[in-house]
């Protein structure tokens, strides 16, 4: 706030040079041949590094991964063959990023462009251009998982509803991109890793792996994070800065830039479904079934697990027993897909949430009525649902309840018909949706029964000083979601201390902080995981002070209380925590018998996951918070223009640590959704080429497209999370398609269809200039 | 004076940031972003897009928001500008704007903050009394992917309506 945050690029590192990519500027090509001798020889310019340099000593990258990505190789460097425009082919090292930038202009790539593969029906047709040679084939990998009786659910159903829906990419696009100075020690052979990166500890071992040096030859510093949101997860920029690190002895510098980041880092997934949802007439529904194209992009860095994350929370708050999910995974000439915020779970209130819509619509039926008859109810809590999943309590009649108090349905109904009448074309939309987490990592078993991880864990350390302050360390990465203030309440209330006692440690850092391989900050794990950590460090810590305390009162420690940043015994006997921590630091012989000096504690907290109940189900989150979004909106069916009027969120994310945080982490999911479903379509033309590479193109939500968010909160604590708190950053999926659904309400008089997850202006325009209706309404 | 080192044409440039006066010989082609970053260590001014659309960049030049990365340092030669690092007072007494931020939650990751202090440091000396919509549109230039905006709107309104009152309760830090 006061210019004072210290993030990648303001950190001064001395003898830092530049490292500048060359990106493809072909979807599909081959590398024939690359010159760089103009490049290199631009004074300032320390090398220039091909894929080629790299094959020889970078090649481990693709080895230790799941099935399928070992046969589909990700390389820092493209090797032979471009697969997307923008992967990088050419780095240039230069001493400043000018330099770099006139050199890179100056390599000479000759390519020979290849057909591109660019829609992923077409790309699983026979004759298709063949995005890897080495699987010979665009499809990654398949696999169908049913649950229940689908084919008796539509067999016995009244109406089935049948639609080909399409969830776009979009990215998060965090305002400040991916960046990492890496720094390498000749004597110790230690690589000092500086970046923004979410989960280091993750991929520590991979990218040991790729350089062929141990694991503990990495130093991870991040400090301030100007957002993350799932893309800031990756290894391969890692492997490459610490490769030309060792090999230049110089620090390596890197800042992407933001077309980088547009073409390059990750975009969301992006799925096509061919879908159905059986029902009754009452509005009960008995199933759904679809076909689910993910489309991949080029490599498979962490997918296909985008696909099972669908599987995470299937059914979402609904009842019913019997789904069908047919994944194909399918290689195109695109970025690389990979987690971005609601990952796995915007996909699949998607494909749920529109149908039901499309269902009520057919069965004339009111949307939240719908809804509401198939729910499940609070007295089945804990829920297991045909997927396996374990939901840990709620009361998802209550969603609608609230809703209900704030929004007056009736009353718009009135309106809509109203101001239809005048030609005006009022919608409202509602979705429900589900944020499970933390990831169990045994979900990749779906994938691949080879893959033998299972569980999650995070570490905590939390130690008393000689001032009597506290200071905590924890795994997690913050990227601005407030863990310090979080993680000091909840030391707090452990410790029976006050908040502005407790010292967090800011940022993450390998060398200070405790951390885990699964450590880091993703899938809204913080809650649940640092939370469990937090809770058995402070539990040990608090035992352990109450046994000394116990000892110098000459009771024993069942008598001894830890409040108010003292331990008090019998008859007023009190202890300040910074008298006890003197004692147990510098009075030795005065602590009881076989304990540790000192006052600290450091704890691993595993979440309670057990293993896959087969090779197509289990449970695989300790919490689903979940949520319901409703958005009013007026289309101008003249420009195609969506005014959002309302927008509503009801949330329970369980106990809330700090609601504040909480609150401002559903306005920016909820900003995130709506501005994927109405601003922001990551585009590609038939050639390949991406239209939406700078921000000029790619147009984030502004303040003045977003109204004010009316949010509402209950608390059922969860059942299964250690401190009855859900994590509950993702805003439940549900508002893009609660917009989606407002607007195709407000279009359904003219008989306008939507199938996509995103509708500009134009498409707006297109649907209605088309729109069965049209010729009606223009009577009117 | 034009001089050329290393083939890069370079020249000096003076310029007043925060109260202080600073003169730099740099290449002609440097950014102002550039030159606040990484010639005078400015860090808190941050660049996001490239393409003057992010607004993270903005700083007052002459007293107007402009965005840092779409002008050279030597367009702003023998100009006065003002960054985040000159809006608190030199004791640490926040100015209306950051106790704003800071009470109202208007910040998560903090790095589009810089840039919509100054846009908003713009708005609050043309209007003193803005209404949302006024804010929303001001700030229509800085992009956020954190708050979706909620925070910060506030934030701003509430700063206005303290600086209209005239009790000027700054926050004291270190």
């Amino acid at each position: 706030m006061k210019g004072q945050g210290e993030y990648v690029d303001d950190r001064a590192i001395a003898g830092a040079v530049h490292v500048v990519p060359v990106r493809s500027i072909y979807a599909h090509a081959k590398i024939l041949n690359i010159d760089i001798s103009q490049a290199a020889a631009l004074p300032g310019v320390i090398a220039v590094v091909t894929g080629d340099d790299l094959a020889s000593e970078v090649l481990k990258v693709q080895a230790g991964l799941p099935m399928p990505n070992r046969d589909i190789a990700s390389f820092p460097l493209a090797h032979k063959k471009v697969r997307y425009f923008g992967e990088p082919v050419v780095v240039v090292i230069a001493e400043s990023v000018e330099i770099a930038e006139d050199a890179a202009q100056l390599v000479d790539i000759e390519y020979e462009p290849l057909r591109p593969v660019i829609d992923p029906k077409k790309a699983l047709e026979p004759g298709s251009a063949i995005v890897h040679d080495a699987i010979g084939t665009n499809l990654a990998w398949s696999k169908r998982f049913s649950y229940g009786d689908v084919a008796g659910a539509f067999a016995a159903a009244d109406r089935i509803v049948e639609r080909q829906l399409h969830l776009h990419r979009f990215t998060s696009a965090p305002l400040e991109t991916r960046a990492a100075v890496v720094s390498y020690n000749a004597r110790t052979k230690i690589f000092d890793v500086f970046s923004n990166l979410q989960n280091p500890e993750r991929y520590r071992y991979r990218i040991a792996w790729a350089l062929n040096v141990s694991p503990d030859a990495f130093h991870f510093e991040c400090p301030d994070i100007g957002g993350g949101f799932g893309i800031k997860l990756h290894m391969l920029w890692t492997i490459l800065l610490s490769f030309l690190a060792r090999r230049y002895g110089r620090p390596m510098k890197w800042i992407e830039d933001r077309t980088g980041h547009l073409a390059a880092s990750h975009h969301g997934n992006e799925v096509l479904y061919d879908a159905a949802i059986a029902v009754r007439n009452d509005g009960t529904i008995l199933g759904i079934r679809a076909r689910a194209i993910h489309d991949e992009g080029a490599y498979l860095e962490r997918e296909p697990k985008g696909t099972v994350n669908q599987l995470r929370h299937a059914t979402l708050t609904y009842a019913f027993r019997n789904i069908e999910l047919d994944f194909q995974a399918v290689m195109t000439n695109k970025c690389p897909t990979g987690p971005n915020r609601a990952y796995g779970k915007v996909q699949q209130v998607m494909l749920v949430e529109r149908l039901i819509d499309e269902a009520a619509r057919e069965l004339q039926i009111d949307p939240v009525e719908m809804r509401s008859r198939n729910l499940v109810q609070p007295e089945s809590m804990p829920y297991e649902t045909p997927t396996g999943a374990l939901y840990d309590g709620g009361d998802y009649p209550q969603l609608l309840d609230r809703v209900n108090a704030i929004f007056d349905f009736a009353a718009f109904r009135r309106r809509q018909v109203a101001a239809l009448s005048e030609g005006r074309y009022l919608g409202v939309g509602i979705a429900l949706g589900l944020e499970a987490s933390p990831s169990n990592t045994s979900i990749q078993q779906l994938i691949d029964p080879d893959d033998h991880r299972s569980g999650d864990s995070e570490a905590a350390s939390v130690r008393v000083g000689f001032d009597g302050l506290i200071v905590a360390a924890v795994g997690s990465v913050p990227q601005g979601q407030g863990h310090e203030t979080t993680v000091s309440q909840i030391v707090a209330d452990q410790l029976g201390s006050e908040p502005s006692r407790v010292t967090v440690t800011i940022g993450y850092d390998s060398y200070r902080d405790p951390s885990t391989p699964n450590s880091g900050t993703h899938a809204s794990r913080f809650t649940v995981m640092v939370g469990g950590a937090l809770e058995g460090a402070c539990t040990k810590l608090r035992e352990k002070m109450r046994r000394i305390a116990a000892h110098l009162f000459g009771v024993t420690a069942e008598a001894v209380v830890c409040e108010g940043g003292c331990l008090r015994g019998p008859n007023g006997a009190s202890i300040a925590f910074a008298e006890l921590a003197r004692i147990a630091s510098f009075d030795l012989s005065r602590l009881p018998d076989n304990t540790e000096a000192g006052l600290e504690a450091h704890y691993v907290y595993r979440a309670p996951f057990g293993q896959p109940r087969d090779a197509f189900s289990g449970n695989f989150s300790v919490s689903y918070a979940y949520g319901a979004a409703v958005v009013e909106v007026d289309v101008d069916i003249e420009t195609g223009r969506v005014r959002l009027e309302r927008i509503i969120n009801v949330h329970d994310c369980g106990v809330q640590i700090n609601p504040m945080i909480v609150e401002g982490q559903v306005h920016g999911a909820i900003a995130h959704q709506l501005g994927a479903a109405l601003f922001e379509r990551i585009e590609y033309d038939e050639e390949g080429q991406l239209t939406t590479a700078t921000f000029k193109d790619y147009r984030t939500a502004t303040a003045a497209d977003l109204c004010t968010f009316e949010c509402d909160h209950f608390e059922t604590p969860s059942l299964f999370a250690p401190l009855g708190a859900r994590g509950g950053g993702e805003g439940s999926g549900a508002p893009l398609v609660a917009t989606i659904n407002a607007v195709a309400d407000a279009l359904s008089p003219l008989g306008v269809v939507l199938v996509e997850g995103h509708v500009s202006p134009k498409d707006i325009w297109n649907l209605v200039q088309s729109a069965p209706a049209r010729a009606a309404t223009a009577l009117v | 004076m034009l001089t050329v080192t290393n083939n890069e044409a370079m020249r000096v440039v003076t310029v007043e940031i925060n109260g202080i006066t600073y003169e730099r010989e740099i290449p002609v082609r440097t950014l102002l972003v550039d030159f606040l970053r990484h010639t005078l260590g400015l860090t808190g001014t941050h660049s996001g897009c490239d393409t003057s659309s992010c607004g993270a960049c903005t700083v007052l030049l002459e007293e107007q928001c402009v965005k840092s990365c779409t002008m050279l340092a030597v367009q702003a030669d023998g100009a006065s500008l003002r960054t985040v690092e000159g809006l608190a007072a030199g004791d640490g007494t926040l100015h209306p704007l950051q106790v704003g931020f800071w009470e109202k939650h208007g910040l998560q990751c903090g790095f589009c903050t810089p840039g919509m202090l100054m846009a908003a440091m713009d708005l609050i000396a043309r209007n003193a009394d803005p209404s949302e919509i006024d804010i929303r549109r001001a700030i229509a230039g800085n992009i956020c992917r954190c708050t979706g905006y909620q925070n910060i709107v506030a934030a701003i309104g509430s700063a206005s309506q303290e600086l209209r009152s005239g009790t000027d309760r700054g926050v004291h830090h270190d």
